[in-house]
């Protein structure tokens, strides 16, 4: 056996024994939030499929692949962040993960100082507040910050200039760097205001769980048209920030 | 190909010969490389007067090979700037780095090289296999990313992972709802979890809510026989799991007659915590463990400050993989006018008081060997009538089964629990 034995090693003799047997159709159940509740989904390998195939250039616009990339990716989340953090290993980024607590805040600290960090994704206001005046190192040493709504506001006071980052229900959106709304994946998802308005989802594409109006409880704006970025699919302008996801 | 009873039949069951082997030829193969790349490796050999020339069997290894602490990682890494205390070998290889939790104060960076599946975590899907996670069941997420993701372990089982998003750290708050619904037959908790389950236990018959679970698992902090046996009465088997010296994780079987190590993928020893000599089989040992199939930033004779029971002996799960028990740390103790205890003694005491059953608490000390010391309670205020009874009574059973009287501090529990990181409440706090 020779010395160089990584090549050997990456994905474990566990991973093949696994090819035994289908792969689950249904990666995970999650939930989103509704006016009666949680709107519990699931989520399917093909979604999951579809969904890195469009985040790999949203993030590549980022500069994900171009240094370490610092996910703040609870695990309740997985289903947003799970295809986000598979771009970024396809890219070609080492990353690492924290957490929404306000304990693990320090570790996003820990990250940035020991290893230096080129893009962070999903700060949210919780962690941002935290972080106290730690934040404005973090917005001097991070050059690109997709941020949580609830924390935009935040990252500004501190100096930053964040993209928005969101689950929007059951889909994602992601500020691309020509700073005109938050994309969503237009070949899955349609969006419209309303009267009050706030964001209504609808799936339009290939979708294990299929919404048609969902209420999402993000306020905001929809621009469409072709992006600057080449994305074509709708993009969303936020409204003052809220949370999404109530925890 | 997985069998009925085994994930990976071939490696689980394979004969400790073989396993030694094994164990050897990846060793052997890997020993260059970690001494070329790994700068703190390097280093630690080179004053030893050691190189992986010298070492041709496992025997030369554990007779030559110099260990490696938590504190000279620390050193390395202070006194150099290097993130990685020297331990990175195949630098630019990194998928992942990841952190210990920093429960007791500093984090210690590490990271895996894979494309699909984490390892840490593939290798769990063994376990989930054995507990009897199978294609088209649910497991209950965990919601603490410290060590990665951990639903790779589920996804390889064909499972699906539930997530609810109120559930945290080890702890199920609100899932009670999901746990009807979707019916999933495993679940993670911490002690901070169980402690939640007790609260719900008031409000809920708790054998018929956890009715689908095949198993839990326990992990964060040692598993006393009181909380396994609250948890058992609800009618789940619980599986208590550790870190083998922060080189994989380590498992209880349906035996539950300690952990055992993935030996394909570590080398672990138990050396006399206060030397270097191995213990018997069966004696208190400190914990060693040696990466095999971590190539980037692998520990080598990496001294865990796990006290552990180790045994080869024959399992009855048929696996043949070593098992150890942790009695503790070699911190985990506290002497008091002579007397030495654990946390684990303080928790018998309070698992056998209603209103402190949740064991929750702290043991705050100036330093290992004190004359008085702070015991800091926890206790749930709709049980409690009277504080200062429950007071009263945390002192008489700490000095009647530890024999030593501490300073109390009462405090309702939810108040306590918040102080806790990383699903763990730091049970000793030096002030």
């Amino acid at each position: 056996m020779s010395a160089d034995r990584t090549t050997d090693m990456i994905d474990p003799p566990s991973a093949a024994a696994a090819r035994a047997f289908p792969a689950p159709e249904v990666l995970a159940i999650s939930a989103y939030p509704t006016p009666s509740g949680l709107g519990y989904f699931e989520y399917g390998a093909q979604d999951r499929t579809d969904d890195v195939a469009w985040l790999r250039p949203a993030l590549r616009r980022h500069g994900v692949g171009d240094g370490n990339v610092l996910a703040l990716a609870p695990l309740q989340e997985t289903v947003w962040f799970d295809p986000v953090l598979t771009a970024v290993r396809e890219l070609g980024s080492p990353y690492s993960m924290t957490d929404n607590y306000t304990f693990d805040a320090f570790r996003n600290l820990v990250y940035i100082r020991q290893l230096g960090v080129r893009v962070m994704l999903g700060l949210t206001g919780q962690v941002a507040e935290a972080l106290g005046e730690d934040l404005a190192e973090v917005v001097a040493s991070v050059p690109t910050i997709l941020a949580r709504p609830d924390a935009c506001e935040i990252v500004e006071q501190a100096g930053g200039r964040p993209f928005v980052f969101t689950p929007v229900g059951p889909a994602l959106a992601v500020e691309c760097p020509e700073r005109a709304g938050a994309h969503v994946n237009g070949e899955i998802w349609d969006v419209a205001v309303d009267v009050d308005g706030e964001v209504r989802l609808t799936t339009v594409g290939r979708r294990l769980h299929h919404v048609s109006d969902l209420w999402t409880g993000v306020a905001a704006q929809v621009r469409r048209g072709e992006c600057g970025c080449g994305e074509s699919g709708p993009r969303l302008v936020l409204e003052p920030p809220r949370l999404t996801h109530p925890r | 190909m997985s069998s009925d009873e085994f994930f990976e039949p071939e490696l689980e069951t394979l004969p400790r010969p073989q396993l030694r082997a094994l164990q050897e030829e990846r060793l052997l193969a890997n020993l260059p490389h970690i001494y070329e790349g790994a700068p703190f490796v390097r280093e630690l050999w080179d004053k030893a007067g050691v190189t992986p020339r010298d070492i041709s069997s496992l025997d030369d290894f554990r007779e030559r090979a110099p260990f490696m602490s938590k504190d000279d990682i620390r050193r390395f890494r202070a006194e150099r700037g290097d993130p990685f205390g020297g331990l990175l070998a195949s630098p630019g290889r990194q998928t992942t780095v990841l952190s210990t939790s920093g429960s007791t104060g500093e984090v210690t960076l590490y990271a895996h090289e894979w494309r699909e599946v984490h390892p840490y975590w593939a290798t769990i899907a063994r376990s989930f296999w054995h507990i009897g996670v199978r294609p088209g069941d649910v497991v209950l997420g965990t919601a603490h990313c410290v060590r990665g993701p951990m639903y790779h372990a589920e996804r390889l089982c064909g499972a699906t992972t539930l997530h609810v998003p109120t559930v945290g750290v080890g702890n199920w708050v609100g899932a009670e709802e999901a746990i009807q619904r979707f019916r999933p037959v495993y679940g993670q908790l911490t002690g901070i979890g169980v402690a939640e389950l007790d609260r719900l236990s008031d409000r809920y018959d708790m054998t018929e809510l956890l009715s689908s679970f095949k198993g839990v698992g326990f992990a964060g902090e040692p598993l006393s026989p009181g909380v396994r046996a609250k948890v058992e009465g609800w009618g789940l088997e619980v599986f208590n799991w550790t870190q083998c010296g922060d080189v994989i994780s380590a498992w209880e079987c349906r035996m539950h007659d300690g952990c055992h190590a993935w030996e394909d993928h570590v080398l672990i020893e138990a050396i006399d915590p206060d030397g270097s000599e191995p213990v018997a089989e069966g004696e208190l040992g400190e914990l060693v463990a040696t990466s095999l199939t971590d190539l980037v930033t692998p520990m080598v004779r990496f001294r865990s400050g796990d006290l552990v029971r180790m045994t080869t002996d024959p399992c009855g799960c048929g696996r043949t993989h070593a098992r150890f028990s942790t009695v503790g740390r070699t911190t985990d103790q506290t002497v008091v006018g002579g007397r030495a205890f654990t946390p684990l003694d303080i928790s018998a005491c309070l698992e056998d008081i209603r209103e402190t059953s949740g064991a929750v608490f702290q043991i705050v000390r100036a330093g290992r060997e004190v004359e008085r010391f702070t015991l800091r309670v926890g206790y749930a205020p709709d049980r409690t009538d009277s504080v200062e009874r429950v007071r009263d009574s945390v002192l008489d059973r700490v000095r009647e089964k530890v024999g030593v009287v501490p300073d109390i501090e009462m405090l309702p529990d939810v108040e306590l629990l918040a102080s806790g990181r990383g699903g763990k409440l730091q049970r000793l706090v030096t002030r």
